[in-house]
């Protein structure tokens, strides 16, 4: 009997809240564009591989490796080339495939597969573009296996079904202008996804923290008392930022560090520091550091800002989730749906924050130190002009009174 | 009018919020050094905002406030270097001990030698015993108003601005913060600005009173001369006296 009333004014005290209502509307908004900006990188991807053309090094001067390629660039469209080098491959067409010397000797010789290698150029970070290059390799593979089946079928005179010729490709991956295997690739890849993710949680959390923290000590009525103490209010707004960045920080080396783990277990032939530190080298390591301090210093910095106009935690927390998910949504949509990297996506990243420390890397190893700066920048620039709104804001009346917002207790009574 | 005579002087302090709301209305207030000045008036007349704005968390719509001469507009910092504030329903942070939370707020005002005494004065003041190093988390509301107190007194400010200090507290621990506001008036001579609800604690307690309603200070005098003045048995009649006259002057006009 009593249960019922209980129950509907809890629902009806959540779904009265206008700040909870934003959160899920942000919610639908946010992954919807996201997935929509997912599907067109995919469909972009695709199309791309649909007009993929291949630079071929014939070292096997044989005329049945000639013919292998013939037959496989018929079977492919005429999208096989062949090139002199790898860079010249690389550079024109993308990708090359290399025809070993003991290519017909192989294929003759039962005891033997057939072990080609490939190279392919990359140039994102992105898991779906570059798994999308990468799974074309294998095609090649097949494409040059059955080509082998029937030309072998066709001298022998027999059924292709009957032949079975294993075709093996060593992938290799030209990350911007760094050689790799793929599993170096892989990590390098998969880590900094994960860290942009990472990241974005890491941040949101902190922002949430942040205002919560401030706004506990306005709930204790503790915060009027400071306010009255003959010190300077900036020193209290970047002792606030400061602490919140320090439990961030720590939160954040333990991740990482648990990531690193998980990733070397993952992939035990080489630990990801030791791949990161030779594919990136400390470089591009310390100023991706330096971007997600600068993110953890404005985070912080907002989280105090939002905490500071409220009146109780409540509210400091559903007005600093959103932060949370635009931040978790501009990494995805950076990391999975492959944005391109450019001065403006990096003035973005700059103001979004969690994808700043990606797109630096990207910078880093494609040598784009344009990029880098202006990312670096816009991030300290919105890092000072937070910092700066929320010393403002601690000399106004706003931090005492909280703001008013139409239908939402954001403030005190006057 | 010379405002450094004064511990505080407001001239027309006038706020007026955002939303329109008058807090405060063209206020002059005087408060002389080493006394005890009482705003009374009931919730919404613009105590409250008086002694936030004096104590520089309110910035005022027009007018003037001094402390101990200080503009307390242009130069915040150095006003408060000369008071301490203690808000309405003021706690403590919960995470802290209750002498951890005296050693940080003494510590925004005192560094070394003075510091270690200005803490031992707290936690005299206080009276909390072996209470003091438990959490804040534990304290009763009176224990933790006490602690604010005490962190307040033992600053040892110029002018204290307390906002209904006794608010929402037991016979007893209010008559112990009464009795330590007193106390600390009479011994170092402290000017103590406050408000209230309570007509009784005023009356014991202050040796002048401001009486605001609606943002008007509508009279002001010691409680004899306002008992006097107004023909009143206590100071609750004196008020009710005062605003009917309010009502009669805004009927009439």
């Amino acid at each position: 009997m009593t249960l019922r009333p209980l129950i509907e004014r809890e629902v009806k005290a959540i779904l009265k809240n206008p700040a909870f209502i934003l959160s899920l509307l942000l919610i639908l908004v946010l992954y919807n564009a996201i997935g929509q900006i997912t599907s067109s990188a995919i469909k972009t991807a695709n199309e791309t591989l649909s007009t993929n053309e291949v630079g071929i090094i014939l070292k096997d001067p044989s005329d049945f490796a000639k013919r292998i390629i013939h037959l496989a660039n018929q079977t492919a469209g005429n999208r096989l080339h062949i090139v002199e080098s790898i860079d010249f491959g690389l550079n024109t067409y993308g990708m090359v495939l290399i025809i070993p010397e003991d290519f017909t000797s192989s294929v003759r010789d039962t005891s033997k597969y057939v072990q080609l290698e490939a190279y392919t150029k990359v140039e994102t970070l992105s898991p779906i573009q570059a798994s999308k290059k990468l799974s074309f390799v294998n095609l090649l593979g097949e494409l040059i296996r059955k080509a082998i089946v029937i030309s072998v079928a066709t001298e022998q005179r027999v059924d292709p079904t009957l032949v079975t010729k294993p075709v093996i490709v060593e992938s290799r991956v030209r990350l911007y202008e760094k050689l790799m295997n793929i599993e170096e690739f892989s990590t390098i890849s998969q880590f900094t996804n994960l860290v942009v993710l990472l990241i974005a949680v890491i941040i949101g959390v902190n922002s949430v923290n942040a205002a919560q923290f401030v706004a506990t000590e306005k709930v204790e009525k503790a915060f009027e008392m400071l306010l009255a103490q003959p010190t300077p209010r900036r020193n209290i707004v970047i002792a606030k930022i400061i602490g919140s960045t320090f439990a961030s920080l720590l939160i954040g080396a333990v991740y990482f560090f648990g990531l690193s783990s998980m990733l070397s277990g993952i992939f035990p032939s080489s630990t990801v520091a030791e791949v990161l530190y030779s594919k990136l080298g400390t470089g591009g390591i310390y100023m991706s550091l330096l971007s997600i301090v600068l993110g953890l210093i404005s985070s912080g910095a907002l989280g105090v800002l939002i905490g500071s106009i409220v009146s109780d935690e409540r509210i400091a927390s559903t007005l600093a989730f959103p932060i949370m998910f635009v931040s978790m949504g501009v990494a995805l949509a950076f990391s999975y749906a492959s944005l391109p990297i450019n001065i403006y996506t990096g003035i973005l990243a700059g103001m979004t924050l969690s994808p700043a420390p990606y797109i630096i890397l990207e910078g880093f190893i494609s040598g784009n130190t344009m990029l880098i700066a202006i990312t670096l920048l816009t991030e300290l620039l919105f890092t000072v002009v937070v910092i700066v709104l929320a010393m403002y804001v601690y000399e106004r009346d706003i931090i005492v009174l909280g703001i008013k917002i139409k239908g939402l207790r954001v403030r005190e009574r006057e | 009018m010379n405002m450094q005579e004064y511990a505080v002087a407001t001239k027309n302090l006038t706020k007026i919020y955002n939303t329109g709301n008058i807090g405060v209305k063209s206020l002059n207030l005087l408060v002389k050094p080493g006394e005890i000045y009482g705003l009374i008036g009931p919730n919404g007349s613009g105590k409250t905002t008086t002694l936030r704005v004096i104590a520089t968390l309110l910035k005022p719509t027009s007018g003037e406030v001094h402390v101990f001469g200080i503009d307390v507009v242009r130069n915040p910092l150095e006003a408060r270097k000369h008071m301490n504030y203690l808000p309405e329903e003021a706690g403590a942070y919960r995470d802290l001990t209750g002498l951890d939370f005296l050693r940080f707020m003494l510590s925004l005002r005192f560094n070394g030698r003075r510091l270690e005494e200005a803490i031992s004065e707290a936690v005299e003041i206080a009276g909390l015993g072996e209470d003091i190093k438990k959490p804040i988390r534990g304290y009763s509301k009176g224990m933790k108003r006490i602690i604010a107190l005490s962190a307040v007194l033992a600053s040892r400010a110029r002018l204290l601005v307390l906002d209904e200090p006794t608010s929402g507290l037991d016979v007893e621990n209010s008559i112990y913060i009464r009795d330590r506001i007193r106390k600390h008036n009479k011994e170092i001579g402290t000017t103590v600005l406050l408000s209230s609800h309570n007509m009784l604690e005023v009356e014991y307690l202050c040796d002048r009173i401001g009486i605001l309603y609606r943002g008007n200070l509508l009279a002001e005098g010691t409680v004899e001369e306002l008992k006097n003045k107004f023909a009143g048995r206590n100071l609750e009649e004196v008020f009710l006296k005062i605003k009917g006259a309010f009502y009669d002057t805004k009927t009439s006009n």
